[in-house]
């Protein structure tokens, strides 16, 4: 058995093996707040453009089923509900992001954790174990392919990962054996996808939709494994044809076991508190602490000077994606002063944003690059028309794992996200379950779509 | 200046009927009349999918919706060419990829109340997208392990039910660019299971498409399109975007020939006759 063998053996061995009672806490906190988060994120998208086209393709082709459509409030069948939250889960640009290889995993696992969830009628403790598995497959997977390659050869790693954590997590809710769950990421590695192209579409579209696919994928992997699909082939090929196709190299072995059942790759989750790329976060969060010190009137700003890591500066610049652009989230912010996700979509005129956009530079800093990724470094430097000059510098946005954000924080962000959706008192209701030691999918979701306790019953 | 996507769309859809029809009744007749006997054996019956959505037929005869229909039918046929064909996996392979449109087109042509003659055109109009495919991708996106024949075959997939839905070019090339973000191609993969998602994706990219869904509007020639991701370098010459007759199914190979099991319906339909007329009596 040669390295990368041993390594996938190891792996999965260890992720099928282990149980809820035997992980730590922090662990488990981690996927409350994952699954907390995502749901509130998807909720509140409910009626964008994204959702609203779902739902009539929804009512153009739909398979009856036992989960829930959020964006449609409808029963589907579980792979049908696994795209169709999916594909509205990263639309918000709320979703959490995994610290480290820049996975949106929550976007495309918490999904399928619904959508199976609600067929198997799962509690909290199975959805936990479920959502803690599929990190550690996708995140590992991301670590050894090299996320930075993948999004270099023009691949989005998010979904190409994505899938194969999706599988495991469709494949625990289903209580598969340690034999078929094998068989279930062997089959996912077959239905990876996903290309950085949707940075090209301005609507967003199709980066959204991409996690919907990776979700639904998943699903049907486990699906199939379930229904006795048994492959012959050799997993360890698999990975080594992904990573070859993908990246052009081989898989890093190390990188699938490095401290297993040491760290748990959920622990590292960033949630955001601002719905735009996380590469503008720590330069909104410095501006945030200027207005906390000055009053900065727009009309009064001469010249604002963004710094940030050359990474992410090079992600943000004068993208197509209002979402992905610095100068246009920092205007907005400087202007409206709360950013919500619909001042990124072109219901906004350019001509308000463009002559603000014209006073800000952002510059991609080599000096702030040298300390990334241990740190996301950006600095705001705003020069005044009446002389003043304010800086500040965040190395750590808020909400990354060293600067974590409560629980309160993460409630307020949940109800400020569904309540235009689905009104206070149902948000308040859904977070009270959502935050208690044990509920049910099927409560959740009947909150969240409004469906009555009769209507569960009946069905 | 549209781009890429949609020019090859338009010179699709700029080839007169006839001359793709014939080459799509052929197709049809040849897949329809190998496969009724595995899609039946083969299907797990733990997969499948309770009765009473839209009117597309299963392997078992039921009634299923149409992206079902479409995965199952191409999945349990796949398994069993591969089957057959074990020991000339290159043909298996060409052959499965040239059942995706059909299985495709006809699961929605069914649902919308299609007769033949839009069937085996939009099958002669995807199976020409795919010669053009086939002959742009082909040894690049290999070496960079991608099958060129799932991505041509997702690809073919997609303009045929475009072309049953009767997508405009401009629609159709945003179906692409939603494929493109889909397609399941790479080569170490389970063969078979892609094919299917393949056919299941024609239909799903078509119908998003239709629910005015956005895509990325190039998604074959822009920065991270599909030959920059899947096929560097390709020959985009290949597609063949000058011309209003058919060169790509020219070039594709007669892969079943002429001793198929043929079904004496399959003999005796017409243009007219509905394809639910069609596949009721291929399931009899």
């Amino acid at each position: 058995m040669n390295d990368l063998a041993r390594s996938v053996e190891l792996l999965l061995d260890h992720v099928a093996g282990f149980q809820y009672a035997g992980l730590p806490i922090s662990a488990k906190e981690a996927a409350r707040r994952v699954f907390f988060d995502t749901l509130g994120v998807i909720a509140g998208a409910r009626q964008q453009p994204i959702a609203l086209k779902l739902s009539e393709y929804l009512r153009l082709s739909s398979e009856p089923g036992a989960s829930t459509a959020i964006c449609a409030s409808r029963r589907v069948s579980t792979a049908t509900a696994a795209f169709a939250n999916g594909s509205i889960s990263h639309d918000l640009e709320l979703d959490d992001i995994h610290q480290g290889t820049s996975l949106h995993v929550a976007a495309v696992l918490v999904p399928v954790a619904v959508a199976i969830g609600e067929e198997t009628d799962a509690g909290a403790d199975d959805l936990f174990l479920a959502l803690i598995r599929g990190y550690e497959i996708s995140c590992r997977l991301a670590r050894s392919l090299d996320h930075e390659k993948l999004f270099a050869a023009g691949f989005h790693p998010t979904t190409v990962c994505g899938v194969i954590g999706a599988s495991a997590v469709a494949a625990s809710l289903l209580n598969l054996s340690p034999a078929l769950f094998r068989q279930t990421v062997y089959l996912a590695m077959s239905l990876s996808s996903g290309t950085m192209a949707c940075k090209s579409e301005p609507d967003h579209y199709a980066k959204s939709f991409q996690c919907g696919v990776a979700a639904r994928n998943g699903v049907i992997a486990a699906q199939l494994a379930h229904s006795g699909i048994k492959l012959d082939g050799h997993l360890c090929a698999a990975f080594s044809g992904t990573a070859h196709a993908y990246t052009g190299t081989s898989p890093d072995c190390s990188a699938l076991i490095a401290d297993l059942g040491q760290h748990y790759e959920i622990t590292l989750t960033s949630h955001k508190i601002y719905p735009c790329c996380r590469c503008i976060h720590p330069l909104l969060d410095a501006l945030e602490n200027i207005r906390r010190k000055a009053t900065i009137v727009p009309a009064n700003v001469k010249s604002m000077k963004l710094s940030l890591y050359k990474r992410g500066a090079i992600s943000v610049d004068d993208h197509v994606l209002r979402t992905h652009n610095a100068r246009y989230a920092m205007a907005m912010a400087l202007q409206r002063g709360v950013l919500t996700r619909e001042l990124f979509t072109e219901d906004v005129r350019m001509e308000e944003v463009m002559p603000l956009m014209e006073r800000i530079e952002l510059f991609a800093d080599e000096e702030l690059q040298k300390e990334w990724p241990e740190k996301y470094p950006g600095i705001v430097t705003i020069h005044s028309h009446d002389g003043k000059r304010y800086t500040e510098r965040v190395d750590y946005p808020r909400g990354t794992p060293e600067n974590p954000i409560g629980t309160d924080e993460l409630r307020d962000k949940f109800l400020m996200v569904t309540t235009p959706v689905i009104g206070r008192d149902r948000g308040v209701e859904a977070a009270r379950l959502l935050l208690m030691r044990d509920f049910k999918v099927r409560e959740v979701t009947s909150v969240l779509t409004g469906r009555s306790t009769e209507d569960e019953r009946s069905h | 200046m549209n781009g890429l996507t949609e020019r090859l769309c338009r010179s699709l859809f700029a080839i007169p009927e006839q001359e793709l029809s014939a080459y799509g009744a052929r197709l049809v007749r040849q897949v329809w009349s190998r496969c009724p006997r595995e899609i039946r054996d083969d299907f797990p019956k733990s997969v499948g999918t309770p009765p009473g959505g839209l009117a597309a037929s299963d392997g078992s005869a039921r009634q299923c919706p149409v992206e079902t229909a479409a995965f199952k039918n191409a999945f349990s046929f796949a398994v069993a060419e591969c089957r057959k064909e074990s020991s000339k996996e290159g043909i298996s392979r060409e052959r499965v990829c040239s059942s995706v449109p059909v299985f495709a087109a006809t699961a929605l042509a069914e649902a919308r109340g299609k007769n033949c003659r839009d069937l085996c055109y939009a099958v002669g109009v995807g199976m020409e997208a795919y010669g053009r495919f086939i002959a742009s991708l082909a040894s690049s996106t290999t070496r960079k392990g991608f099958d060129p024949h799932v991505l041509a075959a997702s690809m073919a997939a997609i303009v045929a039910c475009g072309a049953i839905e009767k997508l405009p070019p401009d629609k159709l090339a945003q179906a692409i660019g939603l494929g493109c973000s889909s397609i399941t191609a790479v080569t170490t993969g389970y063969f078979p299971l892609q094919a299917a998602m393949a056919a299941r994706d024609g239909i799903v990219m078509v119908l998003l498409v239709t629910c005015a869904f956005g895509a990325p509007p190039d998604a074959l020639a822009c920065r991270w399109g599909i030959y920059e991701t899947h096929a560097n370098p390709a020959d985009m010459s290949a597609l063949d975007l000058r011309r209003d007759h058919k060169t790509g199914i020219d070039a594709l190979l007669d892969l079943f020939g002429s001793s198929i099991e043929e079904n004496q319906v399959l003999q005796s339909w017409s243009e007219s006759t509905a394809v639910s007329g069609l596949t009721a009596d291929v399931f009899r």
